[in-house]
Parts: C-alpha cells; sequence; structure tokens
C-alpha cells in the first residue's frame, strides 16, 4: 500500500513537470495551430537563464523568474514577428522554422557550453518533505504547486478577462474575430511571447532539478508531445490533466515493468487515444459538427 | 447615428483571379441598400473588400470624409463600420453573452459596451434567455440574430449583411429582415445588404444594385427594380 501511494505521489510530481512544460505548448498550438517544436529548448534556454543568473547575480533560481520569465517573453515575441509571421500563409514552413530553431539553439548552446553540464542550487535543492513515510522533494513540490497556478491563471485569463476572449475568439475564428476589431497578428505574436514565457518558467523551476544540458529540451518535447496529444491539443486543461495521466503512467510503468519501457508505453497509450479519440481525452468533441471551420 | 458609403472603381480579387472589375456605388446616411446578384457575382468579395478582409487592387472606398480602402480590417470597427459574415460565424464555444462582448472589442472599458450589452439583450430577448448558451448550440435564425447583435455591439454607423437569409426558412428569412429595417430605424443605421434572395433583399431595402460577374449593372429605386419584368424573370424566378 505504501509503496502504491510512494508511486502515485511520484507520478504527481512528474505529471507537475511535464504539464508545466507542456502548457506553452498547448496555448501555442491552441490559438496560432502551429506545433512549435522548439518549445524544449525554449525551456532550456530558461534553464540556462537561471544558471546564468544564478552565477552572476547570484540570483536563487527561482527568484531568477523574475528575469528569465520577461526576456524569454521578450524572445518569443521576437522570434514569432521576424520568423513566423512573415511565413504565416504557409503553414508548413512555419513547422519547419520551429525545426530550424530547435536545431539552432541547441548547437548555439552546445558551441558556447562546450558540452559542460552545469548544475544550479538552489536553497530548496536538497529540501526534503517528509509526510508520514512518504519524502517528498521540495523542488518537485513546486513544480507542481506552479503548474497548478499556470493553470487555473490562464484559465481565469481565458475566461474572465476581454484580451483572454479575443485570444479565444481568434482560436475559434480568425476572420469573424478580425472582423470584431481584434489584431489578430498582435494576438499571435503575444501568444507566442507568452508560450515562449512559460517555457522560460518551466526552465527555470526545472533547473534546481535536472542537470543542464543542450539537449535537455528534447526529453521535455517528446513528453510535450504525449501530454497535449493525450489531453487535447489546445485546453488548457488537457495540458495539466495530460501532464498528470503522463506522470503516472511512468511512475507505474517504471516500478512495474521496466523504466527503460516508459517511452514505449507512453506512445503506446498516445496511439490508443489518438484512435479512441483523435480530439484527446480534453479535447472537444465534435468541433467540427458545431462549426469549428478551417482558418483563413 | 449614420454615415455615407462611397465606392468608387474599386477592383478586387484573390491571387490571379480578378473578382470586382470598376465597381461605383452609393449608400447615403441612414439609407438601406441592396446588392442583389447570382451565386458568385463577386457580392461577398464585395463586402469583404469594404471591410479590410480582402485588399483593394484600386479604387476608393469613402466613409463618410475618409478613405479607408488601405486601412486593415481591425482598425475598421472603431470606425464605426461592421461586416456580418455569411453564416454569423459565431464563435462556436463560446456562450452567447462572450460572442456579443467581443462583439463589442472596440468598445471594451467604455461605458458604451455595458450601455450595448444592456440595449441588445433588450433588443434581442431571445439573447438574453440564452446568453449563458454555447453559441454553436444556437438554432439557425437565432444564430444568424446573434451574429446581428454582436455587430451592434461595436456601435456601428454603417452595418453590412452578406446573405442572412442563407440557411434560414422562410419566415425566418422575413423576421431576420424585419429585424435589420426596424434596427436600421430605431439606430438610424446605414445598411448594406447583399443577397441572393431578391424578392425579400428589394423589399427591406429603399435602393438597390445588381452585380453581375462583377460589375454593377444595374441601379434603381427597390421597388422598381421589383416590378421590372426582366429581374423578376433573372432572379426571383418569376
Amino acid at each position: 500500500m505504501l509503496s502504491f501511494l510512494n508511486i502515485v505521489i511520484v507520478g504527481l510530481l512528474l505529471g507537475g513537470i511535464y504539464g508545466l512544460v507542456s502548457m506553452g505548448l498547448n496555448l501555442i498550438f491552441g490559438v496560432i495551430r502551429i506545433v512549435n517544436f522548439s518549445q524544449g529548448e525554449l525551456v532550456m534556454l530558461g534553464m540556462y537563464g537561471a544558471y546564468l543568473s544564478w552565477f552572476f547575480l547570484g540570483l536563487d533560481p527561482y527568484l531568477s523568474s523574475i528575469i528569465v520569465v520577461p526576456l524569454l517573453f521578450l524572445l518569443g515575441v521576437v522570434l514569432q514577428r521576424f520568423i513566423l509571421q512573415p511565413l504565416q500563409n504557409e503553414p508548413f514552413m512555419q513547422i519547419f522554422a520551429t525545426f530550424g530553431l530547435l536545431m539552432f539553439f541547441q548547437n548555439l548552446v552546445l558551441a558556447i557550453t562546450g558540452g559542460t553540464g552545469y548544475s544550479v542550487r538552489s536553497a530548496a535543492s536538497s529540501a526534503v518533505i517528509t509526510m508520514g513515510e512518504i519524502n517528498v522533494s521540495l523542488p518537485r513540490l513546486i513544480v507542481l504547486i506552479a503548474v497548478i497556478v499556470v493553470a487555473l491563471g490562464l484559465n481565469w485569463f481565458v475566461t474572465h478577462t476581454m484580451p483572454g476572449k479575443a485570444v479565444r475568439a481568434v482560436t475559434q475564428d480568425r476572420r469573424s474575430a478580425r472582423l470584431m476589431g481584434i489584431n489578430v497578428e498582435l494576438a499571435f505574436m503575444l501568444t507566442f511571447g507568452a508560450g515562449a514565457a512559460l517555457a522560460g518558467l518551466a526552465g527555470v523551476m526545472l533547473a534546481p532539478i535536472y542537470t543542464l544540458s543542450p539537449q535537455i529540451g528534447g526529453n521535455f518535447i517528446l513528453a510535450a508531445f504525449a501530454v497535449v496529444v493525450l489531453g487535447g491539443l489546445g485546453s488548457v486543461w488537457g495540458a495539466f490533466f495530460g501532464g498528470f495521466i503522463i506522470g503516472l503512467v511512468e511512475a507505474f510503468a517504471g516500478y512495474y515493468f521496466d523504466p527503460a519501457l516508459k517511452h514505449a508505453i507512453w506512445f503506446l497509450i498516445f496511439i490508443i487515444v489518438l484512435i479512441v479519440r483523435p480530439g484527446g481525452l480534453f479535447g472537444i468533441a465534435g468541433a467540427e459538427e458545431m462549426g469549428l471551420r478551417e482558418q483563413d | 447615428m449614420s454615415v455615407s458609403l462611397e465606392v468608387t472603381d474599386l477592383n478586387s480579387g484573390y491571387g490571379e483571379a480578378s473578382v470586382l472589375e470598376g465597381v461605383s456605388f452609393n449608400a447615403e446616411a441612414g439609407e438601406i441598400i441592396a446588392v442583389v446578384g447570382a451565386n458568385g457575382a463577386g457580392k461577398t468579395t464585395l463586402l469583404n473588400t469594404i471591410a479590410g478582409v480582402v485588399p483593394p487592387r484600386s479604387g476608393s472606398i469613402k466613409l463618410g470624409d475618409e478613405d479607408i480602402a488601405r486601412i486593415p480590417a481591425h482598425k475598421l470597427p472603431s470606425k464605426g463600420l461592421t461586416l456580418v459574415p455569411e453564416g454569423g460565424r459565431l464563435f462556436p464555444f463560446m456562450t452567447v453573452r462572450e460572442n456579443l462582448e467581443v462583439g463589442g472589442f472596440c468598445k471594451r472599458g467604455t461605458p458604451e459596451f455595458t450601455r450595448g450589452l444592456d440595449e441588445v439583450m433588450q433588443l434581442f430577448p431571445i439573447l438574453g434567455k440564452r446568453q449563458n448558451q454555447l453559441a454553436g448550440l444556437l438554432s439557425g435564425g437565432e444564430r444568424q440574430m446573434c451574429a446581428v447583435a454582436r455587430a451592434v455591439m461595436s456601435q456601428p454607423q454603417l452595418i453590412m449583411l452578406d446573405e442572412p437569409s442563407v440557411g434560414l426558412s422562410p419566415k425566418l428569412v422575413h423576421e431576420v429582415f424585419e429585424l435589420v429595417r426596424s434596427l436600421a430605424g430605431k439606430k438610424g443605421l446605414t445598411v448594406l445588404l447583399v443577397e441572393q434572395n431578391v424578392a425579400e433583399a428589394l423589399e427591406v431595402s429603399d435602393r438597390a444594385y445588381v452585380l453581375d460577374h462583377g460589375q454593377i449593372v444595374r441601379a434603381a429605386p427597390s421597388s422598381e427594380l421589383a416590378d421590372d419584368p426582366a429581374i423578376r424573370a433573372a432572379y426571383m424566378g418569376l
């Protein structure tokens, strides 16, 4: 029984990590309808940002989010404006472009660091919270709290604020949104910026947990794809619950089968979900019947 | 409040294909103008060009005294121009109320926004009743009403309607047109309507233009066109 509870907790903590790295990816996909392959690299940049803030300014990694998150937002806005927006009418080229960014950022960081692994220490790094027989590492608990706060905040933003409603309008019918006076290009820029900022936040939160390497984004993006397909592309709660499902699957698979099989099991579930519910578990059923149209 | 519209020598199209060729017409402030024509005549392109969704190749579009031909679509609602697209194109996964709120995007944060919302709920009682329902679940008639109401939320001076009768039963078509007429009277709007349902469009409008293959081929008071045997034969199947 204890081991079962332990596995659930390990799974939920992992799920928090996966959910957090998926939030930005899902936001960008939901609004702009492009899959940002470089999302994992933006998380990686966030991690290195936390490292640099720690190394040069002595900032605790969690505190460095006040620098890293706005910088990643700006980077996202610039990438959207100068790389993706000129390719607006060529969705395939946009996907290739994000893949190009993936290669670029990975190799840029590799060239600068020479492949040395860095790690960031936080005051919270080695703190462990003990509840009865169960130990929870504080950095992982912080990630879990962060993903809950981000999901609630994002959900509140899109349902209770005018800019949030405008973003949803853009998601559902770009042309109509334009006719209502919404600047769709600006919405895309800000959304991509927000997606990058979320990646930055994820990077900062994960920096105390992982050893930094230029390729680390790859680990996250694979999980993030599984998460968003499982949860439902474009839905806030999709990334949230999808993250926990993938985390729990990984924890149970690791315990009862073999940790090495985790990817195989993720993607087995991923394929089954795609067959049974192509819209994802939290995607909107019958979207086509309700008039979610081709975007123009 | 209403505003005049004057379109002069407008050319427009998509890619290689030119759709509108030298279209000129006007609407005086407060008039209801119908542009009728067969499928593919260029009616929708005309409205989309005026609304800034399709960039014009040449020609001028004057809203009051201002040439709006080069102004991007998202800046036009705040100038008093709005378009109700064909089929309404509501935001299906947003509630009726949220659709209306987004319709008032250009008035957000102003007292007019709240007043507009109250006003629209009164003008369209059915929408008040359904305000928390998803727009995608509305019936065809309600959907069209909601689309008109959403457009009214921007406090327009000129409202353009693209085929408001499509997909509606004859009774509902009549209701929608009555609504447009009373709305125009009450709010003093200028209305530009494009329609395939020529009989209804001529009944509701003051003047009408016949668009054929991207060119205006007739212009006359609506009652005159409605009695014209050639028009009746060509467009009303009579």
